[in-house]
């Protein structure tokens, strides 16, 4: 039988083959399972390794005061988080063995690059799966509404980024009226998803009612803060098949979150996601007076070519109108001439007659005057011819019973005769009377 | 006979029935030569008619 020996010298054996075996420090892939913080400044942990949720290794660990400010501070530069349980770290690290307290790791240093790294493949891991399972552009089918009238939004009451959002819309310099509702729900820690989820749920629920037409995710902004809780897988699925479009304005500048990758929309902060939805107002209203201008200027187009149109054919009318005046005045002219000539014509053809008649008349005048004149000639001739004074001149006598003529009484003898002669009246007493010639 | 009314168809008339009176030759002598003087004064009665009437027609021409 060995010789026994003293559970000190037992401990003393395994310190010293430790010491002589192992390296003096060792970079170990772990996950923090604990992190304790002493009043010293010192760190206390629990590192492990898990297969899902079985732990198939553990080992207690510390951080002294002196190395963990750098390496905290160095962490959370970097990563922008606070060491914690549950994150996957590398480290740096001293196998010791103390007698009284057993095996530890002194924890020398943290590999940031290494958390950091982690975390991107894990969330590279769930946008493959989301986009494997065709979430990335889900809810991007959904038109955005320009003019939201209804919007339900995920957010703490007390946030900054809320109060931002608020006061950016109920101030607007438009005026427009944003009618939006509040849905309460923890937006860091571990419990932040899943609150965001029920949010969701009893939006979807309200909006059989109220019609929700958008849907606002608003982180609380001020300091950097932890946003691990949006690129949780079963957030970004809650969103991706959400039935309304859903906005972010998480607050963060660096990257993505993948609430974001799968929102219809996302912007950067609260004020913006304000903005957003007052640019789609002012957007719309500025469509609205496009078309009032292209209408307002359409009609005065349509006014001004009618204008010109009645001015033409008022023209028109006028120059027919007076063409055929022209024309009416000169048939008329024509017609007048016309007239005039034949009239003339006809005058003159009269006159001509007339004249003709006049010469006619002249000349049967004459006729008949020369005719008068020597029937009035052999008148004047008879008379002096029958005058009794030519008949005495020529030496005859004329002679009368009781003052008439001899042949027109009956003469017997013995009766008183006058016979006159040129100059004398003789009376004679009748003697014989005897028939002579026949 | 100084009747200025008198028409040149009366007048001339009238000079027939002297002309025929004078012919038939029935009358005084007295009768006779009051027919004469009156048909003669008729003559140029006539007659200054006639020049008178060819004057105004000549004149309507004229015009």
């Amino acid at each position: 039988m060995q010789q026994a020996i003293s559970l000190l010298e037992l401990n003393q054996i395994i310190r010293d083959s430790l010491e002589n075996n192992l390296s003096p420090s060792y970079w170990v892939i772990a996950e923090i399972g604990e992190l304790k913080l002493a009043a010293a400044g010192h760190a206390y942990l629990e590192l492990v390794e898990k297969n899902g949720n079985q732990v198939k290794a553990k080992i207690r660990a510390n951080i002294w005061q002196y190395s963990f400010r750098t390496i905290a501070g160095r962490f959370q530069a970097i990563t922008g988080k606070e060491l914690r349980a549950g994150m996957k770290v590398l480290a740096l690290a001293t196998v010791t063995f103390h007698e009284l307290y057993g095996i530890s790791l002194t924890i020398k240093d943290i590999d940031p690059n290494y958390t950091l790294g982690e975390r991107a493949r894990i969330r590279q891991e769930i946008i493959d799966r989301l986009r494997h399972e065709g979430m990335m552009e889900l809810n991007k089918r959904f038109e955005l509404p320009s003019v939201p009238q209804r919007i339900a939004v995920i957010s703490s009451q007390t946030a900054a980024g809320y109060g931002d959002f608020v006061q950016q819309l109920q101030s607007n310099r438009y005026g427009y009226q944003v009618h939006f509702k509040l849905y309460p729900a923890t937006l860091q820690g571990s419990e932040a998803a899943k609150t965001m989820i029920r949010a969701l749920e009893q939006i979807e629920e309200d909006a059989q009612e109220i019609g929700y037409d958008m849907v606002i995710i608003i982180r609380g902004g001020g300091a950097q803060m932890d946003l691990d809780c949006f690129d949780d897988y079963d957030l970004a699925l809650a969103i991706a098949k959400f039935p309304i479009p859903i906005l972010t304005g998480i607050g963060h500048e660096r990257d993505e979150t993948i609430a974001d990758l799968v929102a219809h929309t996302k912007v950067k902060t609260p004020t913006a996601a304000a903005e957003f939805i007052l640019s789609g107002f002012l957007g719309f209203e500025e469509e609205l007076l496009t078309f009032l201008k292209q209408i307002e200027r359409q009609v005065s187009q349509k006014l001004l070519w009618e204008d010109r149109n009645l001015r033409d054919y008022t023209s028109k009318l006028k120059h027919i109108s007076l063409q055929k005046i022209n024309w009416e005045k000169q048939s008329f002219t024509t017609k007048e001439n016309q007239i005039q000539n034949l009239a003339f014509n006809k005058v003159k053809m009269q006159c001509f007659q007339l004249e003709k008649l006049s010469e006619i008349i002249k000349k049967d005048f004459k006729g008949s005057i020369q005719k008068e004149n020597q029937n009035l000639d052999s008148l004047e001739k008879a008379i002096k011819n029958l005058d009794p004074i030519s008949i005495f001149e020529k030496g005859y006598s004329r002679s009368e019973i009781d003052g008439k003529p001899i042949h027109s009484t009956g003469i017997r003898e013995g009766m008183e005769m006058v016979t006159i002669t040129k100059s004398k009246k003789i009376k004679s007493t009748i003697q014989e009377i005897e028939d002579y010639g026949k | 006979m100084e009747n200025e009314n008198l028409s040149y168809d009366k007048a001339l008339a009238r000079i027939e029935e002297i002309v025929n009176k004078l012919e038939a030759g029935e009358e005084g002598i007295d009768q006779l030569s009051e027919m004469v003087k009156e048909a003669a004064k008729l003559v140029s009665f006539c007659k200054n008619k006639l020049r008178m009437t060819e004057d105004e027609i000549k004149q309507a021409f004229e015009e």
